[in-house]
């Protein structure tokens, strides 16, 4: 199946894409089945939209603007239940306006509510999960957030993720 | 978010990446294999160009500052050379 991931990138955008992405090694992508039907499984939502609580510390925009080949590597927990009036989304590579005024957009808690109302999926996690989506530079969002996420929702039971890209 | 993705997987929970939440469960349950590509109905109601011109009244990510302001920065970004963050900027 042809599938053009670069379709709604500017011309510098998809050539530098493109050249990080020919630049990856091939190696095995790690796969997980279900071990039980949908409707029985806890589902975790993760956003690169730069989710943060209002009453969270925000993700350093500051720190971006100073450096900007740096991404805050950081993750922020959202819990469940929370709405567009709680948060902010700090990423700015995106437009954050759909987001901040339907958060569902970037981090479709009510969707997965309806979900488990409609006996499809089992019971949304309590807690979900954001990060920044622009990080250049990956080791500490790969080798520390990434495993403090997956810690948080094995410990949680989570049986399948669903993510999101901004 | 692949790399974030890559992490989750092995510490056990299956995953999918997705951006519309009616989509999720059938790509969910029809994913079998590593890698698989699920085509869903959805159409995205804009073009790319229209999507792109949606937030051009945004501020522009610090990246885009610096690389008009020193464009010569753009080969760094394009072979993946990132500075390190003490000298970059």
């Amino acid at each position: 199946m042809a599938i053009d991931l670069y379709r709604f990138l500017d011309f510098a955008s998809r050539q530098v894409m493109k050249a990080w992405a020919s630049r990856q090694e091939s190696v095995a992508v790690p796969f997980t089945p279900l071990t039980k039907p949908l409707r029985e499984c806890t589902v975790a939502l993760v956003s690169t939209a730069g989710v943060a609580c209002n009453d969270d510390r925000p993700f350093d925009q500051e720190g971006e603007r100073r450096n900007p080949w740096w991404g805050d590597p950081t993750f922020r927990v959202i819990p469940l239940g929370t709405t567009e009036k709680d948060v902010r989304l700090y990423d700015m590579h995106i437009d954050p306006r759909f987001g901040e005024s339907d958060l569902d957009v970037v981090l479709p808690m009510r969707r997965l509510t309806e979900l488990h109302s409609d006996g499809v999926i089992g019971p949304p996690a309590a807690r979900h999960y954001s990060i920044m989506g622009y990080i250049l530079e990956p080791t500490e969002l790969v080798e520390k957030t990434a495993p403090a996420i997956a810690e948080c929702m094995c410990a949680e039971r989570v049986d399948a993720a669903a993510l999101f890209p901004a | 978010m692949g790399l974030v993705q890559r992490v989750i997987e092995v510490s056990g929970i299956p995953t999918v990446a997705l951006s519309m939440i009616p989509d999720l469960t059938r790509a969910l349950a029809t994913a079998a294999a590593p890698d698989t590509y699920v085509e869903l109905t959805f159409e995205w109601p804009e073009s790319p160009a229209e999507a792109r011109n949606a937030c051009r009244d945004l501020p522009e990510p610090p990246i885009v500052v610096l690389l008009k302001k020193k464009p010569w920065l753009l080969e760094r970004l394009y072979s993946g050379r990132v500075p390190d963050a003490k000298v970059a900027g």
